[in-house]
């Protein structure tokens, strides 16, 4: 457990710098599994015969094998990076609580406990000790939601690391995205959601207590975490709902709930379906103007629960379920945005930027729903592959390798129905 | 017997190339001072003990990864040499039909 004196007296920013540093050497490690990519694997296909291509099979193990360190390098870095701001906004919440304590003359020993000052009014007034201990009351629990989001977010992170740490046998590129560095970026965002009181009281105090500045992170980074929490401003709740009819941040929420939820993917790729049952599981009715779908419409139709006849187009119309006629649809009826503008609830698709590939360029054959914006870097939840708080950054570099560079869209959609 | 073909060039070049890829890799394990600033401040955290275990075990593992790429480099090198004296060796055995078998 996290002391007092261990989470007044730490450095959070040595913990960023940390993450930082570790995400600095995933990008060169990056740029050395690309420069052997580019200027050695590939040309070695020109030199036919076994030789040859034993030798690039070596190559491209080391490639990867790069791949992989960068990936790794990221998600330790990802880890710390969540550290530093839990371990910032649980110190700031700490040292709100022992300045007020100190200003009121409450005494705060090393191990948390709060005592009453030693003023003999405070204990001959009845009325007045009332007030005293429901201040105390509320200082120590300010002081344990601090201590707790430390001690949580400490316990966590070190058994993650500590799993990492022994993950250096490993030489699968898929395995260290699509795991090692999708545990991690879920769980920086989830280091952050932990440190979020929800005692009603304790909110207010906190709440007003926070810089501006982690306010802010907080309203990006885990707006579902604040959207029902009692104690909060209004006008936070009626920005975390956004603008429109529907629940943006509800949208998000839906889909952080069900990343992992298979139950709704009758199709063999599902990425855009899901996006679109996160919209209307955020308020965004269903547009049913045409009996088979495919005159504006967005809709899933009826679904019967037989796999076999909902997997049909027929069933979800095109913009419901295909990447491209979504993004088409949403650009229509919302508003597209630069990457740096994204928020959650907003979709964000891909489009195949590169020839040389399976999809043909300016194909959008991806969708995902944005869950998270954290230092800059957007956060989707997906399905097909099921991934939480996945880090476009993080991913998009190595992704390319395979599959080619793309164009990201982000897109508000504002229902006009 | 698959037919052959090999631009030495090429070889030469990727084997230049992997060196460098190699030689350039090998300081991304060195000198984590922030991490070791950020374990040095924190020793009695668990996450600061569980941070320098991911240090000693990746700088370990990409030290090993940037030294087998430039050994690659070396290989390659050897075997664009090894080509050019075959090559070598075979117009000198060429060249002794001429000598032992005069028209």
């Amino acid at each position: 457990m996290v002391t007092v004196v261990q989470l007044r007296d730490c450095e959070p920013g040595l913990w960023t710098a940390a993450g930082d540093e570790f995400v600095g050497r995933s990008e060169l490690a990056l740029a050395s599994s690309k420069d052997l990519w580019e200027s050695v694997v590939h040309p070695l296909g020109e030199w036919a015969g076994s030789a040859g291509e034993a030798a690039r099979q070596k190559l491209q193990s080391f490639a990867e094998r790069l791949e992989v360190d960068s990936l790794e390098f990221r998600a330790i870095g990802y880890v710390n990076r969540g550290l530093g701001h839990a371990f910032r906004i649980s110190r700031n919440t700490l040292l709100g609580a022992l300045d007020s304590a100190a200003a009121d003359g409450f005494r705060v020993s090393d191990d948390g406990v709060v005592s009453l000052p030693q003023d003999p009014m405070i204990h001959r007034d009845p009325e007045l000790h009332r007030l005293f201990r429901d201040r105390q009351q509320q200082l120590t629990a300010m002081i344990d939601a601090a201590i707790t989001g430390a001690t949580n977010a400490d316990l966590r992170s070190h058994d993650l690391l500590i799993r990492l740490s022994t993950r250096t046998d490993l030489s699968t590129v898929s395995e260290a995205k699509d795991v090692d560095l999708g545990e991690a970026s879920a769980t920086e965002v989830a280091l952050i959601a932990g440190v979020v009181p929800h005692n009603r009281s304790t909110v207010v105090a906190w709440w007003a207590g926070l810089p501006v500045a982690d306010q802010q992170m907080l309203l990006q980074a885990v707006p579902w975490e604040l959207e029902d929490l009692s104690g909060l401003p209004p006008e936070i709740h009626n920005d975390l709902h956004g603008p429109g009819d529907y629940d943006h941040t509800g949208v998000a929420d839906w889909a952080r709930h069900h990343w992992i939820d298979n139950s709704d993917d009758p199709f063999e790729d599902n990425c855009t379906n899901f996006a679109s049952n996160a919209l209307e599981a955020g308020g965004v009715e269903q547009r049913d103007l045409d009996f088979l779908g495919y005159n504006g419409d967005w809709q899933k139709g009826s679904q019967s629960g037989w796999r076999l006849l909902d997997e049909v187009d027929y069933s979800h119309s095109p913009t419901w379920a295909q990447a491209q006629d979504s993004y088409e649809f949403w650009a229509q009826h919302g508003t597209e945005l630069d990457v740096a503008d994204a928020r959650p609830g907003d979709l964000i698709y891909w489009e195949q930027a590169d020839t040389g590939h399976d999809i043909a360029p300016g194909t959008v054959h991806h969708a995902a729903v944005v869950t998270s914006t954290l230092d800059g870097d957007v956060r989707y939840t997906q399905h097909s592959t099921n991934q939480l708080d996945a880090s476009l950054e993080g991913r998009s570099g190595v992704n390319e390798i395979d599959g080619g560079r793309q164009k990201i869209h982000v897109v508000r959609p504002s229902p006009d129905w | 017997m698959p037919d052959l073909e090999v631009s030495l060039e090429l070889l030469r070049g990727c084997a230049g190339t992997a060196r460098r890829v190699g030689t350039d890799a090998a300081p991304i394990a060195d000198r984590f001072t922030a991490t070791d600033d950020a374990v040095g401040r924190h020793g009695d955290f668990g996450s600061a003990q569980a941070l320098e275990a991911c240090r000693l075990a990746w700088s370990g593992r990409i030290r090993q990864d940037a030294a087998d790429v430039t050994v690659a480099g070396d290989l390659l090198a050897e075997t664009a040499e090894s080509y050019t004296g075959a090559d070598a060796g075979a117009a000198t055995r060429l060249h002794r039909i001429d000598y032992e078998l005069p028209l």
